[in-house]
């Protein structure tokens, strides 16, 4: 019994180590060559979208986003000349952008560890039911073994009259 | 042999056999099939149904009519899409955008409408418009055509030609999604190494009493 269990102990780990390898990496903000910081932001909120983060958290992204589209809007309607206005606009668009950005980044952290630990759990399951399939097996097969010897053991043996 | 390696000789194909079954059980349930990703793009008339396009149900109108229309978006690319509907005026012989080459139609653009739209979300575009003015060259040709399309006013100079007369103009809607690596917007959207487009147009003709 004692190499039945070692050997399932063994098959557990490589099961585990299996699982955690294959889990994705955590998703990290990367500069796109020369792009601007707005093609930057976009990317990384991309990225969070895609490492599983749920809608209630992209709608916060995205709301932020297109907060930024109407500061654009509203910087390209201004006339050159109110350069104040223009500034302080861009400057706006600016700080939102960073502050997506940042929190695409978080987001996108804690959607990898979610999806990493989702997939544990799932994956550990599946060892912990085949575990578990393998005792019942066991035990059902000793169970069976001992009604089939029961039932020989209790057997009449009739022969017929002649 | 020893009743126990027979016993583990007897557990380890079961063991594994389970332990194949279950974890491509776990695999199917943390991967997501791969499916066709796609964006729609629709038109509604007033009341938000398809039809009722026109005043009268004529698409045959004064300038100063007031036309209601809603544009919608529809997000099925599996993420977050930075999407423009560009609104351009053609005439009866402009070409539309080409669906096998994935290019644009060349009419003037009017105005666009410029929004990010969740996954499996829909983006709704209020589209109140109106011919308010234009002007005739000699020989019948407009030469503006002033629109108003939700309370912005936009002036098109030299519009594709079109004789008042016998006007046909066409409202052209063409999908355009932010491109990341191209840092610019592109028209449609890459699906499989290929690129769809997605576009709409709605005739529209200036009653030859046309003014009020």
């Amino acid at each position: 019994m004692r190499k039945i269990t070692l050997a399932l102990l063994f098959l557990s780990c490589m099961s585990f180590v299996l699982a955690l390898i294959a889990q994705p990496q955590l998703v990290t903000s990367q500069l796109v060559g020369s792009g601007s910081q707005f093609n930057r932001v976009v990317q990384d909120v991309q990225k969070t979208d895609s490492s599983g983060a749920t809608p209630d958290e992209m709608r916060g992204l995205v709301t932020q986003l297109n907060t930024v589209m109407q500061l654009q809007n509203e910087l390209d309607s201004l006339p050159p000349q109110n350069t104040d206005r223009r500034a302080q606009v861009l400057e706006q668009i600016n700080r939102t952008l960073t502050s997506i950005d940042g929190e695409a980044i978080r987001i996108a952290a804690n959607a990898s560890e979610r999806t990493s630990l989702d997939h544990l759990v799932a994956y550990s399951s599946g060892l912990a039911a085949a575990v578990l399939g393998t005792i019942v097996y066991y035990y059902g097969m000793l169970l069976w073994r001992k009604y089939r010897i029961k039932r020989i053991m209790g057997m009449r043996i009739t022969l017929p009259e002649r | 042999m020893k009743p126990r390696l027979k016993a583990v000789r007897q557990l380890l194909p079961v063991f594994l056999a389970l332990l194949l079954l279950f974890e491509i059980g776990a695999f199917a349930t943390t991967i997501t099939p791969p499916s066709e990703k796609y964006l729609q793009l629709y038109v509604l008339g007033f009341g938000g149904a398809a039809n009722n396009y026109y005043p009268n149900g004529s698409s045959s109108f004064r300038v100063g009519e007031s036309i209601s229309w809603h544009l919608g978006v529809v997000n099925d690319m599996g993420l977050v899409q930075l999407v423009a509907v560009r609104v351009k005026l053609g005439n009866q012989s402009i070409e539309t955008p080409n669906d096998t080459l994935a290019t644009p139609s060349p009419a003037p653009l009017i105005t666009e409408f410029k929004s990010f739209v969740q996954d499996n979300e829909t983006w709704d575009i209020p589209f109140e418009w109106q011919v308010t003015n234009y002007t005739t060259q000699s020989g019948g040709q407009i030469g503006t055509l002033t629109l108003m399309i939700d309370n912005m006013t936009y002036s098109i100079q030299n519009p594709p030609s079109c004789l008042t007369s016998s006007c046909s103009f066409r409202l052209i809607f063409e999908l355009w999604t932010w491109n990341v690596e191209l840092s610019d917007f592109q028209i449609g959207w890459w699906n499989g190494g290929q690129q769809r487009i997605a576009w709409l147009q709605l005739w529209f003709n200036l009653a030859p009493s046309g003014r009020k």
